[in-house]
């Protein structure tokens, strides 16, 4: 099957505690506003907020393995964070092909997370890939 | 606005360490960045701010970003 314009795919994710110690300790980023309930709340949140790079990751899971898929390399990521996304809920990344070039071997995405009602982060993506996988 | 106006801005979101004046005489080697990926992905982001389509060959051959221009140009003089 051929990637072409509309094309979608989607993955729901859980931002559980353990994923946000286990990016804190990878990344580094120590920031009260992702470790300290308190300070987050005296911030005007409901609690510690996700780490953006947590919502890349799950990005890269979409663009990697399920659009374009294994054979394609990003070249570029643009992303908008809308509103936070707290530990324990529950949010769904659904990626859209926005424009397919079969001549130059390149799709675009638009992405979008939400959780229930909420946007939580918009963007945009952008992929090399193999030209016979690309729709004329 | 003139093609190479309107293509200006997604020149300067690609590039964005060149600072340099945009001008029908600049050619890659005049950006650091300009390399072969990049000029697959100008040649798709001018596609969608001009709705002009390329041919991958016909943007390549083109030897300054003035050809762009004329390219342009001319592909929405034949469809108007």
């Amino acid at each position: 099957m051929t990637i072409k314009v509309g094309d979608a795919a989607s993955h729901v994710f859980t931002l559980t505690p353990e994923l946000m110690a286990r990016f804190q300790e990878m990344s580094g980023d120590d920031s009260r506003i992702h470790t300290d309930d308190a300070f987050a709340k005296s911030r005007g949140y409901k609690g510690v907020i996700a780490y953006g790079g947590i919502m890349l990751a799950q990005l890269s899971r979409v663009v990697g393995t399920m659009l374009p898929g294994a054979n394609g390399m990003s070249v570029k990521w643009a992303i908008n964070y809308r509103e936070p996304l707290y530990v324990g809920e529950t949010a769904e990344l659904r990626l859209e092909v926005a424009y397919a070039s079969k001549d130059h071997g390149l799709v675009e995405g638009k992405f979008k997370i939400t959780c229930d009602d909420r946007t939580i982060a918009t963007g945009t993506t952008q992929s090399i890939v193999p030209k016979d996988e690309i729709a004329d | 606005m003139d093609t190479l106006e309107q293509i200006t801005p997604v020149f300067r979101d690609l590039f964005d360490e060149y600072d340099g004046p945009i001008h029908r005489g600049l050619v890659a080697k005049d950006v650091a960045q300009w390399d072969s990926l990049a000029n697959i992905q100008l040649a798709v982001m001018i596609e969608q701010a001009t709705g002009v389509r390329f041919a991958s060959d016909e943007f390549r051959k083109c030897a300054n970003l003035g050809e762009v221009v004329d390219t342009i140009d001319r592909k929405k003089s034949a469809k108007a």
